[in-house]
């Protein structure tokens, strides 16, 4: 049984004492295994002559570089480059809405003015129904009745001016209804506004964004760094 | 005061060639090796790392090295005798 599977790292020196003297004992009696080992010897030789002053890098393969490297070195690639999308988007998407909020306001805006002018009638049938009660009561409160009179005790001396200032109300309020309430509807929306600029400043997800993606990156040139080198 | 004469006149030029020739030969039998092969061949025979080293920077098992680089000497040594080589003059 030939030790031909030892003979280069006999030749190396890379045998273990025991087999260094077994294949040593096998050469001094086989001649075919001499010239194996000659011929390998020759072989190194020639390897170790091969003109290359600067290894060529194409023939060192990348030995050291494991799998899940160039695996996570893509990945944070493409990481870095869908977060810096989102922070692109995000930022414009949060610079928006000053202008937004100042298009959708209005559009807003109708709903709490139609709510407030509800209320408005609610409140002017409201006062229009004291109004009607006020002129029973007061025929009531002269019949001293005493609930009526308890209801109504004011109403025999402000009756006729709070007559006339509601009613007055009222007819500003019918006829001049939208003034007012487009007012208050400015308002709404001027506090819309506000409270729709004071929250994008403070929104951190573009930035937030941002920072993964110079992360990711970073993690990706390092990588990418350390691949080449390998 | 002439040249001095080689022992066999022209020897050591045709031995210069035939060395010219074999690392030629060498140079395309390393190159249809498999790119591990060749790995540990160049680190051992070139650079001169030991086993050991080899399997570190290889991040292998002393055994594959061991195997590896035999093969691959091998590879190499019956790319060689096909094309006439004789062995061992090196």
């Amino acid at each position: 049984m030939h030790p031909f599977g030892d003979l280069s790292a006999y030749l190396d020196g890379a045998l273990s004492p025991e087999a260094r003297t077994s294949v040593q004992a096998h050469l001094d009696t086989c001649a075919l295994c001499r010239t194996r080992l000659a011929e390998l010897r020759g072989t190194a030789r020639l390897i170790a002559a091969l003109p290359m002053p600067v290894p060529s890098r194409s023939l060192v393969p990348r030995i050291s570089a494991p799998v899940w490297m160039v695996a996570l070195r893509t990945f944070s690639t493409v990481a870095s480059a869908a977060a810096i999308l989102l922070f692109v988007v995000s930022a414009a998407i949060s610079s928006f809405p000053r202008t937004q909020s100042a298009g959708t306001a209005p559009a807003a805006a109708p709903a709490p003015t139609a709510a407030l002018d509800a209320a408005r009638s609610g409140a002017t049938s409201a006062s229009a129904a004291p109004q009607s009660d006020q002129k029973y009561a007061a025929p009531t409160s002269a019949s001293a009745s005493p609930g009526a009179a308890f209801n109504v005790v004011p109403s025999p001396t402000l009756a006729p001016p709070e007559l006339a200032t509601a009613s007055d109300a009222t007819r500003r309020l019918d006829t001049g209804s939208a003034a007012p309430s487009a007012s208050i509807g400015d308002f709404a929306v001027a506090s819309r506004i506000s409270s729709g600029t004071e929250q994008p400043p403070f929104n951190p997800f573009p930035w937030l964004w941002l920072v993964l993606g110079v992360a990711f990156a970073a993690v990706s040139f390092i990588l990418g760094r350390r691949l080449r080198s390998a | 005061m002439g040249w001095a004469e080689p022992a066999a006149p022209g020897a050591e030029l045709a031995d210069l060639a035939a060395d010219r020739e074999a690392l030629r030969v060498v140079e395309e039998a390393l190159a249809t090796l498999p790119a591990e092969q060749r790995a540990v061949l160049l680190l051992r025979d070139v650079e001169g790392f030991a086993y050991e080293e080899i399997a570190i920077i290889t991040s292998t098992e002393i055994g594959t090295v061991k195997s590896r680089i035999h093969r691959g000497r091998v590879a190499v040594r019956n790319i060689l005798v096909s094309r006439g080589w004789k062995g061992s003059s090196g």
